[in-house]
């Protein structure tokens, strides 16, 4: 996750815990305050109550029923039990509601002298009322309907504006964060434009700016300067060291051209060793400072016909092996021009393709190679067969490794580096290399994905 | 004899060449820095320049430069270590006739050197071109137009048109076909042909009321003459 989306993420998510803490809190104390506030109702009318029932001499339970009956501050769906010592029922309220209630409740009054619970909406509040001279357990319930339409509402607005304020942070969050962090995106973005250090880019920064993000790119363009200088040295050398190599080897080659006309024949067969071993080492120099300068060639890209470049690596492939017999074919019936172009640079591809060739003619036991261009799933896909000894699955692993010789290289010329260079070429480009066995045979596939 | 100036700043490499090339019947003489170069070649004359880039004073790219000025037709030779395609791009676009790198066999740079000669002797005249209908195919320029329009084909589409052309309406089988496009030394298969006329059609043929390649049902193919 960037850090962009986990700092938003961090700030929306403790926003969330806090607002949903302090919205908990509220709720929480204003239910506990709704309910000690009429269990305080419930303790009065049942107070009442009882001292009508000692204090007034002349009150009986009629008497008691009409003043129930007519009183003002009647509670919703109200209804009071009266209870003796010996917990028989003395008074009830005259109404069909019906409180839930057993003598477990009046034990239990007796001991801890009062409790408040609730039945559904119901609150049912019990008291043990003991006076000098006879003792009553009163049980009152009813219904707080305006503390639960307080609660109820409350809890809607609190749980609303939550929801809504949660939704406002979230979003504020994640648009000031991409606001403070925009200078970074558009860092990456220069940055990921610096692909070719033979152009470099620098990160453009406004002058006397202490935003840490330009502090960064000021740095990163020292970095850039000091890279590139590299860079440009190692290319100097490369170049350079290509100069001191080759031309002591044309003297000694030269020199060995001259000397075997002149010299007699088992000298000659020295001499001519030589060359070969020379040969060899241009080709290794020639593959070392390749493979050095991959990197760098194949950012130039281009639109190149697949068929043509491998039409000129056929053709110098032949001038330097005459005896090569090739058999090309395309096997896709319905091939449009367009799927023959990729997007590669062609000198690169030039080798890649030379080498392949080169490759299969050298180990090819008939010299005789089969090239065939076909489509799969609209994907380019080139194979050359050869009838080769076929690779070990070990050797098969360390295929593209540097300087690996395979066990069918003996009396072959060759420094290891050949294939090791078409797969860097092709992985540069995203092609892919892949080495198999169809019908006993060497089987070479290059599939040419889409960018 | 065709003489030969050999620029080189390597002593033994230049003793060697100069001693290969005088036994080839050519007359060579060797010059160690692009100062002397110039100077010597405004005295006198020769057939082939062989420049060595890395030299001191003024380097062989510079040389082949100020040569073009002043003479379009000498050939030059570019000898040289440096190998990279920019290279080498550079040295054809300042004038060079052909580029070799360093180490080289003697006797590849003795072909070379005789195909250079041969080409100057005997220009191709292959400046004709073959019209049809409103189809040009210019075989110097290697470029082709219908109604005016040039059209872009690659050297196997080029070499195709110009085979079909060259039968002057003859039918053309796919192998006949197959075996002037490809050499002798390439086998290819029937389908490979079919895609290449087919790629041909949709450049030559697709947008013309007039179709120009033609089909001979189990025959083959034959450009319609008008």
């Amino acid at each position: 996750m960037t850090i962009k989306g986990k700092t938003s993420l961090l700030i929306s998510i403790s926003f969330t815990i806090l607002f949903t803490s302090v919205c908990a809190f509220i709720i929480h104390q204003f239910t506990n305050f709704r309910k000690e506030e009429f269990k305080e109702r419930l303790h009065e009318k049942a107070i009442n109550y009882v001292r009508l029932l000692v204090g007034v001499k002349e009150i009986n339970k009629e008497l008691l029923r009409k003043i129930d009956q007519n009183s003002i501050n009647k509670l919703y769906e109200e209804k009071t039990l009266i209870f003796d010592s010996t917990f028989h029922l003395i008074f009830s309220s005259l109404d069909d509601t019906k409180i839930q209630w057993s003598t477990d409740d009046l034990i239990y009054l007796k001991k801890h002298g009062s409790f408040i619970r609730k039945n559904n909406d119901t609150d049912i509040y019990g008291l043990y009322y003991d006076s000098e001279k006879r003792d009553f357990y009163i049980i009152v319930s009813a219904k707080d309907t305006i503390g639960q339409g307080i609660l109820n509402y409350l809890n809607f607005l609190i749980v609303g504006v939550g929801i809504f304020f949660i939704i406002l942070t979230w979003i504020i969050s994640f648009l000031i964060v991409k606001r403070q962090i925009d200078p970074l995106d558009k860092f990456t973005a220069q940055i990921k434009s610096i692909n070719n250090l033979n152009e470099i880019t620098h990160l453009s920064i406004p002058q006397n700016s202490k935003n840490e993000i330009h502090l960064i790119s000021k740095e990163f363009n020292y970095m850039i300067n000091r890279i590139s200088e590299i860079y440009q040295k190692q290319k100097e050398f490369t170049s350079n060291a290509s100069h001191e190599f080759r031309t002591p080897l044309a003297r000694i080659t030269a020199q060995l051209e001259n000397q075997i006309n002149v010299v007699n024949d088992d000298l000659k067969i020295f001499l001519r060793k030589i060359l070969i071993d020379i040969n060899q080492l241009k080709e290794l120099i020639d593959s070392l400072l390749l493979l050095s300068k991959i990197d760098t060639e194949k950012t130039n890209l281009e639109i190149i016909r697949i068929d043509e470049c491998l039409y000129d690596s056929i053709e110098k492939a032949h001038k330097q092996y005459p005896d090569y017999k090739i058999q090309f074919s395309i096997t896709a019936k319905e091939l449009d021009v367009q799927k023959l172009e990729i997007k590669s640079n062609a000198a690169l591809m030039h080798i890649a393709l030379d080498n392949l060739l080169r490759n299969a003619y050298q180990y090819s036991l008939s010299k005789n190679v089969s090239i065939n261009l076909d489509e799969d799933n609209n994907i380019l896909v080139l194979s050359l067969n050869n009838d080769g000894v076929l690779l070990s699955p070990l050797e098969q692993k360390k295929l593209f490794t540097p300087f690996m010789r395979g066990s069918n290289s003996t009396n072959h010329q060759g420094v290891g580096l050949g294939l090791r260079i078409v797969n860097r070429i092709l992985s540069a480009y995203n092609f892919k290399l892949i080495y198999s066995i169809v019908d006993n045979k060497n089987c070479f596939t290059i599939i040419f994905n889409k960018p | 004899m065709n003489t030969i100036l050999l620029l080189e700043d390597d002593p033994i490499l230049s003793k060697e060449i100069k001693e290969y090339l005088e036994a080839k019947s050519y007359q060579c003489k060797t010059v160690y820095d692009g100062e002397l170069f110039l100077k010597i070649i405004k005295n006198e004359t020769f057939d082939l320049y062989l420049l060595d880039i890395n030299v001191p004073k003024i380097n062989g790219l510079e040389l082949c430069k100020i040569i073009r000025q002043t003479d379009s037709t000498k050939l030059i030779m570019m000898l040289t270590a440096f190998g990279e395609i920019d290279d080498k791009v550079e040295a054809f676009n300042k004038g060079a006739d052909d580029y070799m790198v360093k180490p080289f066999h003697l006797e590849e740079l003795n072909v070379r050197i005789q195909a250079l000669f041969r080409r100057k002797e005997f220009p191709q005249h292959s400046n004709h071109k073959y019209i049809i209908a409103d189809l040009e195919i210019d075989y110097e320029h290697k470029t082709v137009f219908r109604n005016q329009q040039e059209i872009s084909l690659t050297p196997k589409e080029f070499k195709l048109l110009s085979i079909l052309a060259e039968a002057k309406g003859r039918v053309l089988s796919k192998n006949q076909i197959a075996a002037q496009l490809w050499d002798y030394h390439i086998e290819t298969n029937q389908n490979t042909i079919e895609v290449y006329i087919n790629f041909l059609r949709n450049k030559i043929d697709k947008n013309y009321t007039e179709k120009l390649i033609q089909t001979k049902v189990g025959f083959g193919y034959f450009i319609k003459q008008t």
